[in-house]
């Protein structure tokens, strides 16, 4: 008997450090853990005023980007966790495929309320298919976005030489980039102790960076091809567009074997180019958010932001190899509702409060620009043109270049959208493998080109 | 034949401490030294552990809070293996029942199926029963995946013991709960405290349930949360270094306590055929 009492007590020990459960009636948001704890705080605070507003529990967590993709993955199969979720990859990972597979709460009302404001352009990218209702509908709401920008050393190049003055810099497409690769020659000639290892043109070109994605589609477009027609339907094969893919590879390729690019510009992840730009071992770097600047912006040990606003420039993409200005793309970054979600009108209420013009403004900017608003009235708002000012009155040489790139180039979003497989060609990191064939294995460009859209074709076949 | 022995084990020796000397190297490096890499730190620095001791930085706010929340993890997860080992290998070796034969096989089956293919079926498991964002679900889990290898040392240690111990129980009287606790269960204890330490260091270093199924920077232990600083794009590699120097001592000491039984019980299964 002493014995049995003894096994019961130990269970009920066993149990009483991990008893508490799930509370069913809260609404669950699983959110983004922001770059700066200003824009976890920023969040936090729109969770407290919508609980004191609607008199309801809000359980709001920070995860980091990859981890959250993986637990909405995880939700949305198992049909339970979080009522609202906001991944920096669900505009790619999640809303085309889980919509498609019905997964997902259709916003379509929500988008309805909030469509005078929206900048139509970023809006496209949650109206995705779903295969069971064999239609398309909102299946995600757009917030903010991303798009490509050049960054550099203001300083290296003038030590170079060069000029360093963004409206100076050549922008026709050779004279562009040999701007870079002059910097590396000239300062590698002038201290070769000190920039020996210095180069040019911080390019992504793995097979592990998201980055390689970016920067392959936007050299793409610069020589005018197309993988995807407006319904979705694969045209790389085209003649035409198969020698844009050639000449695009072609292109990276070159560009690598110059010695302007870092030897492990192959093996990058995303952040790699930020940390090579950040240390100076690379003069420029192409990179889809303004995350470089925003680093420096807060960089404590540049109490003066003497980086931010006079020794770094940030420039835009230059023209195309035909003389035409540059076409650029845009990340958006979408909320979501699972359709599992037994607190779907609490959600959709949260996220229209969310997005409130004055208070999502001051989300956003606390994001130091990193993020440009989805929505008009907010992009029109001054900080987007002038930016921040430095102590000294500075100009800033960052935010208003990403604002006229998102407001007055031609800008479209990633085409995800149109059709589901789309996003798996991004998840196998296709133009990153072939890139990865002709650079290391040798392979030829057209038999790498091949390669990866035949790949293509053969993902979009498993989409019936 | 000795020398180049030798240098072989040197060689593995460098292979082997040199990411934890580097680890260690890069806890005390400053910020702005970060990324000029040398073998050694020309400007010491302990910021990184004060930030951490004091949780004075955004990314280590509730550091103290996710390092209980492993170790209550880890403890339960060793309680539990623990249990169900000397529980179960005293059925299996000790007692006759039908079937023993397949259930003392299907044991280490489990391990045919990797544990991550059924993180979804768990998290929905977890979910029916309402354990999500709980302990109990991250305990339960690693006890599921920890306890067949466990099960399976503490089988074949037990088979080894000679069966006159129970008849002598037995000429005294005792039952069968009085012979597992009172003579089988102390002459298990150094196998079961190997497997005690297999299960903790397990469960120490879980990444993937503990992310599916607890949620929220005051929940999550320290390995899940250590992931935050990757974040930035500027991640504070230095803090992250001191945070996992730090969130290594337990495991040292662990088997420091207990080395003298963790070779010996390891191993005990493996020799109770001979």
């Amino acid at each position: 008997m002493r014995l049995w009492m003894c096994l019961v007590l130990l269970i009920t020990v066993l149990m009483t450090p991990v008893a508490p459960a799930l509370a069913a009636d809260k609404l669950v948001v699983w959110w983004n853990k922001g770059y700066y704890p200003e824009e976890d705080a920023a969040m936090q605070k729109i969770v407290k005023d919508f609980e004191a507003k609607h008199k309801v529990e809000v359980d709001l967590s920070f995860t980091a980007q990859e981890d959250l993709v993986k637990k909405e993955t995880a939700a949305l199969i198992a049909g339970r966790g979080g009522d609202v979720m906001f991944c920096f990859y669900n505009d790619w990972q999640i809303v085309p495929k889980f919509g498609w597979d019905d997964k997902l709460a259709d916003m379509s009302d929500v988008i309805k309320t909030l469509e005078p404001r929206y900048n139509k352009k970023m809006l496209e990218v949650a109206y995705v298919m779903n295969n069971r209702l064999k239609k398309r509908a909102y299946y995600g709401v757009p917030i903010e976005a991303q798009t490509m920008h050049i960054h550099y050393w203001r300083d290296l190049l003038k030590e170079a030489g060069l000029e360093d003055d963004p409206a100076k810099i050549p922008m026709k497409w050779d004279d562009y980039w040999g701007h870079w690769k002059k910097a590396q020659d000239a300062l590698r000639k002038k201290d070769a102790a000190k920039y020996g290892k210095l180069y040019g043109v911080g390019m992504t070109e793995s097979t592990r960076a998201t980055d390689t994605l970016y920067n392959f589609e936007m050299a793409l477009l610069s020589y005018n091809g197309e993988l995807l027609d407006k319904n979705g339907k694969i045209v790389a094969g085209d003649p035409k567009n198969r020698e844009a893919i050639i000449k695009t590879l072609k292109w990276f390729s070159d560009l690598f074997t110059s010695g302007y690019v870092p030897p492990d510009a192959t093996n990058w992840t995303d952040g790699d180019n930020n940390a090579g730009f950040h240390s100076k071992s690379i003069v420029m770097t192409p990179n889809p958010s303004q995350s470089i600047p925003a680093a420096q912006f807060f960089n404590k040990e540049d109490p003066q932001k003497d980086n931010y606003f006079n020794k770094m420039g940030t420039i835009e993409w230059p023209d195309g190899p035909d003389g035409k200005k540059a076409r650029y793309l845009s990340a958006v970054k979408t909320i979501v509702v699972p359709k599992y979600s037994k607190h779907q009108p609490l959600a959709k209420e949260f996220i229209k409060f969310v997005l409130e013009p004055e208070r999502f403004m001051e989300y956003i900017k606390a994001a130091n620009g990193r993020w440009f608003p989805a929505f008009t009235d907010l992009a029109h708002d001054p900080f987007w043109r002038t930016g921040h000012k430095g102590p000294r009155g500075e100009k800033d040489n960052h935010i208003p270049v990403a604002t006229t790139i998102f407001l007055e180039r031609d800008n479209k979003v990633f085409e995800h959208y149109k059709h589901p497989a789309y996003s798996v060609v991004y998840d196998e990191n296709l133009w990153g493998k072939a890139m990865a064939r002709i650079a290391i294995e040798k392979w030829t460009v057209e038999k790498a080109t091949d390669e990866a859209i035949e790949r293509m074709k053969a993902i979009f076949a498993q989409y019936k | 034949m000795k020398t180049f022995i030798s240098v072989v084990a040197v060689v593995i020796l460098v292979w082997t401490f040199f990411p934890v000397y580097y680890m260690v190297l890069l806890s005390f490096t400053p910020t702005n030294d970060l990324f000029q890499p040398g073998l050694y730190v020309e400007h010491p620095t302990l910021r990184n552990y004060v930030y951490t001791m004091g949780q004075d930085n955004p990314f280590v706010r509730y550091f103290w809070t996710q390092l209980g929340t492993s170790l209550i993890v880890s403890v339960w997860t060793m309680v539990g293996v623990g249990a169900v080992a000397a529980l179960g290998s005293f059925a299996m070796a000790r007692m006759k029942f039908r079937f023993r034969g397949y259930v003392s096989g299907m044991t280490l089956f489990t391990y045919v199926i990797p544990s991550s293919f059924l993180a979804i079926p768990f998290f929905k498991m977890m979910g029916d029963y309402d354990l999500i964002d709980t302990k109990l679900a991250l305990v339960l889990a690693m006890i599921t995946f920890a306890s067949p290898y466990a099960l399976w040392v503490l089988s074949d240690y037990a088979r080894s013991l000679p069966p006159e111990i129970e008849e002598a129980g037995a000429l005294d009287g005792a039952g069968t709960l009085q012979t597992f606790f009172h003579l089988y269960l102390p002459l298990i204890v150094p196998p079961l405290i190997a497997i005690g330490t297999y299960a903790f260091l397990y469960a120490w270093n879980e990444y993937l349930y503990a992310l599916l199924l607890l949620t929220g920077e005051r929940n999550i232990p320290l390995p899940v949360a250590m992931s935050n600083f990757l974040t930035t794009d500027n991640a504070p590699w230095n803090l992250l270094m001191a945070v996992s120097t730090v969130y290594s001592i337990p495991p040292v000491v662990l088997y420091y306590c207990f080395k003298r039984y963790l070779v010996s019980g390891l191993v005990s299964g493996a020799v109770s055929g001979s």
